[in-house]
């Protein structure tokens, strides 16, 4: 009798692993997919040329900006470190406007352009956005938000920054691009 | 190991309290699923965590870690919380039952055992998943987020959590009348 239950629990716990094992199986695929995909990009590679309409209408050309250093921030409305950082992202949009850093919020709701707005004008966000029409995040090798990206002004690729990131370390990133702009070198 | 998950099938209380007794059963058999699981609940994070490992390790690692603890907090605190209870009230009501609250009610036993009563959830999981490929979305069951309103709330956390809560009562019904049942098991 003992034996008998034994086995049946053995099958039943084989049973359970080959659940999981097919669960993982049935999936694989996309992991491999997206997993084997192109590599984010880092610093040092080129800005691909990324163009897409603005919040408030007209359009955003990445190489219409060359000469000046970019700080993209990819957000959300649904993804709260992004909406924390917003306060301290004006303030240096504000501060670093007169000497060529230009903040583009890249946006990551394509359907959800009203709301955004909305959300914009309430919070009194003074640096354009983007809408990502879905291909942006994709072609920045973006998977987390916020991702704070500085492209300096050759359209280099200079920092990274994936989740939430102090102000503190961007405006440091920004004045070493200040530098580097300056001195006319990479 | 493999009849004893199987066991928490078919015979919960005795594998419960072999699990209790110290004669094997650990939260490190349910590994697979700690580590597997979250990956084929979310296989478009899993494939950014592959990406990421690709081009930095330690991003890929935090990618992944951070898919587990989001897919797997809520039930693994939810055993860790059980198991404080299991082995606090233990305390208060068996004081005067040394042994019992020294062999049976320790924490990590304790733990062990509530991490047990999650591989129905993880079962059902795994099953929601397949189905899911299949082109069945039975969405009452566990592989996507659980959240709602009201009945349907209701329905899909029993189908979730409802039998290792069933059995939770069980070990804690069996703690609080421990003498009898102790005998009975032993």
């Amino acid at each position: 009798m003992s034996a008998h239950a034994s086995t049946k629990e053995r099958i039943s716990g084989i049973l359970t692993f080959l659940l999981l094992a097919f669960a993982f199986g049935v999936v694989s695929q996309r992991i491999v997919k997206v997993g084997m995909g192109p590599l984010p990009l880092g610093p040092g590679q080129i800005a691909p040329q990324i163009s897409a309409g603005y919040v408030d209408g007209g359009q955003f050309e990445l190489s219409g900006y060359q000469g000046n250093i970019v700080v993209l921030d990819f957000w959300a409305t649904w993804c709260p470190p992004c909406v924390a950082a917003f306060p301290e992202l004006n303030r240096l949009a504000k501060k670093y406007d007169a000497v060529g850093v230009r903040f583009i919020g890249v946006n990551q709701e394509p359907n959800s352009l009203p709301k955004v707005k909305r959300f914009l004008r309430k919070r009194k966000i003074t640096f354009p956005s983007i809408i990502d029409p879905g291909d942006i995040a994709r072609t920045f090798g973006v998977v987390s938000f916020p991702t704070t990206m500085l492209v300096d002004h050759q359209g280099v690729l200079r920092a990274v920054h994936r989740g939430a990131v102090s102000s503190e370390r961007i405006e440091q990133d920004i004045k070493r691009l200040l530098t580097m702009k300056d001195k006319g070198n990479p | 190991m493999i009849a004893r998950i199987g066991g928490i099938f078919l015979r919960p209380s005795q594998t419960l309290f072999s699990i209790l007794r110290g004669n094997g059963g650990t939260m490190f058999d349910l590994l697979p699923w700690i580590l597997v699981l979250p990956c084929a609940l979310s296989p478009n994070r899993a494939g950014q965590a592959l990406l990421y490992l690709r081009s930095d390790v330690m991003d890929g690692l935090q990618i992944y870690v951070s898919l587990i603890v989001s897919k797997l907090s809520t039930p693994v605190g939810a055993a860790m919380v059980g198991a404080l209870v299991l082995s606090v009230v233990s305390r208060i009501k068996l004081r005067n039952d040394s042994t019992s609250v020294a062999q049976l009610w320790t924490f990590d036993r304790c733990f062990d055992a509530c991490m047990y009563m999650l591989i129905p959830f993880f079962a059902a999981s795994s099953l929601g998943i397949i189905l899911e490929s299949m082109g069945i979305a039975f969405k009452f069951l566990p592989h996507r987020p659980i959240r709602g309103q009201g009945i349907y709330l209701s329905i899909r956390l029993i189908l979730a959590f409802g039998w290792p809560l069933a059995l939770y009562m069980y070990l804690l019904n069996s703690m609080w009348h421990s003498t009898q049942t102790l005998e009975e098991e032993q």
